[in-house]
């Protein structure tokens, strides 16, 4: 197994806080302006951040019906399907090209499934859940990459259990209101039930938290924001939960504007910055804890 | 709206005001106001300590009738210079504002000290033994 730990899980229980814009956003920062190789893992059944990353590249090619055999089909293209499916009950049949999708040469995905709600295969020995990790670790992933970045749906399911088998880090982004942070409570919740079930597992791969990051903070936050923040600080003080000094900004224009456009496509200096901060203090915070 | 809220509320918002007639006649209105009020001053003879902040004296005939001490205070305001304005504005804000700001902070203190989101979590929280 690989000395580097370098997979990270992007997760909260709550749903609707920058955990998929987050994850991509930063990706696609490291890999363009700090000259990283990331691999995304789109765990999330929903595929958002798989359909970003396909818009941006134009996978799906031109959807104009005139020009129809333009268009990709997506049965034809790499999925995480592949890495669960009980058809490839071996790993080693399993070729790479069937699994990652290379966006260009320091951006690599495992998509999502974007034809069918890919669902649970086996149920009842936990293999399946192990299966992500072995293949991980079979084709030697995390020397290959400088970062995994896996991207987990608001549940505690078979996903998430295969993302955090597969982690060396979970990252939890955070609204700052009550909600959130039951979120953030019940994944502490889940990651120590999951760490007495899986004993064996995390022995061998411990399972550390990257820490909390505050999102969707307003330009000028309201009293009751900062307020809200400071008490969720204080209320995980004694569990020693680390939260990021930066904040992921609030920006309409990141709900409303195309899947295609990430922050480092536009003009937005500001965001931009933001953006900049935060994976700063993700790498400084990444070599922090490689050194512990 | 109490007399008291409103007061507040309209000291307040003069605070931004850098236009002199327009402080002027807000100022008219928030003395014009003080002094009638009944909440504010249940006798003539209260009154007299609020002047006393802005310096003015009357003499003790004038102190007998409200309707006199507004009119000659509002004479006085109208003759003021944007300085002179400025010192009631910040005589105003400590009166209404930092005095009750106290109150505020006394009530904001007390509230802050019980940590909304720890007792949330304390109540919710999955992670108890």
């Amino acid at each position: 197994m690989s000395e580097k730990k370098n997979v990270i899980s992007f997760l909260n229980m709550k749903g609707g806080v920058c955990k998929t814009t987050l994850c991509k956003e930063m990706a696609l920062f490291l890999v363009k302006k700090k000259a990283k190789k990331v691999l995304i893992i789109d765990i999330d059944p929903q595929a958002n951040c798989t359909q970003s990353f396909f818009e941006r590249y134009n996978v799906m090619g031109i959807s104009d019906v005139d020009e129809g055999e333009l268009i990709q089909s997506d049965t034809n293209l790499p999925s995480i399907e592949n890495v669960f499916s009980k058809s490839h009950g071996r790993l080693r049949e399993v070729a790479l090209a069937d699994i990652i999708f290379e966006l260009d040469s320091g951006l690599h995905i495992i998509p999502g499934a974007l034809n069918t709600v890919f669902m649970e295969r086996e149920t009842g020995n936990g293999s399946a859940e192990q299966k992500l990790i072995n293949f991980i670790d079979q084709f030697g992933l995390q020397d290959v990459y400088d970062y995994i970045f896996i991207d987990c749906p608001p549940t505690y399911s078979f996903y998430t259990v295969s993302a955090l088998l597969s982690s060396n880090y979970y990252f939890v982004p955070l609204k700052p209101d009550a909600y959130s942070l039951l979120g953030l409570d019940l994944l502490e919740r889940v990651v120590a039930d999951l760490k007495s079930a899986y004993r064996k597992n995390f022995s061998s791969r411990p399972l550390t938290s990257l820490g909390a990051i505050f999102t969707l903070i307003p330009k000028t936050p309201a009293k009751g924001t900062l307020r809200n923040m400071n008490q969720i600080r204080e209320s995980f003080q004694e569990k020693e939960m680390y939260f990021f000094e930066n904040n992921f900004p609030r920006a309409d224009k990141l709900s409303t504007s195309k899947l295609s456009t990430f922050i480092i496509d536009r003009q937005d200096v500001e965001l931009l910055g933001k953006l900049t901060v935060i994976c700063e203090e993700f790498e400084e915070r990444m070599s922090d804890l490689d050194g512990d | 709206m109490e007399i008291k809220d409103l007061l507040k509320s309209k000291v307040k918002k003069i605070q931004d005001i850098t236009n002199l007639n327009l402080l002027r006649y807000e100022l008219f209105a928030i003395f014009a106001t003080t002094i009638l009020s009944k909440e504010e001053f249940k006798s003539n003879k209260d009154i007299t300590n609020f002047l006393n902040v802005f310096g003015i004296t009357f003499k003790e005939y004038v102190m007998k009738t409200r309707t006199l001490i507004m009119a000659k205070t509002l004479r006085i305001i109208e003759k003021l210079e944007m300085n002179d304005l400025n010192v009631y504005k910040e005589d105003l804000k400590k009166l209404y504002l930092i005095e009750s700001d106290d109150d505020h902070t006394k009530n904001n203190a007390t509230r802050q000290e019980k940590n909304y989101m720890k007792d949330i979590l304390n109540k919710y929280s999955r992670n108890k033994n």
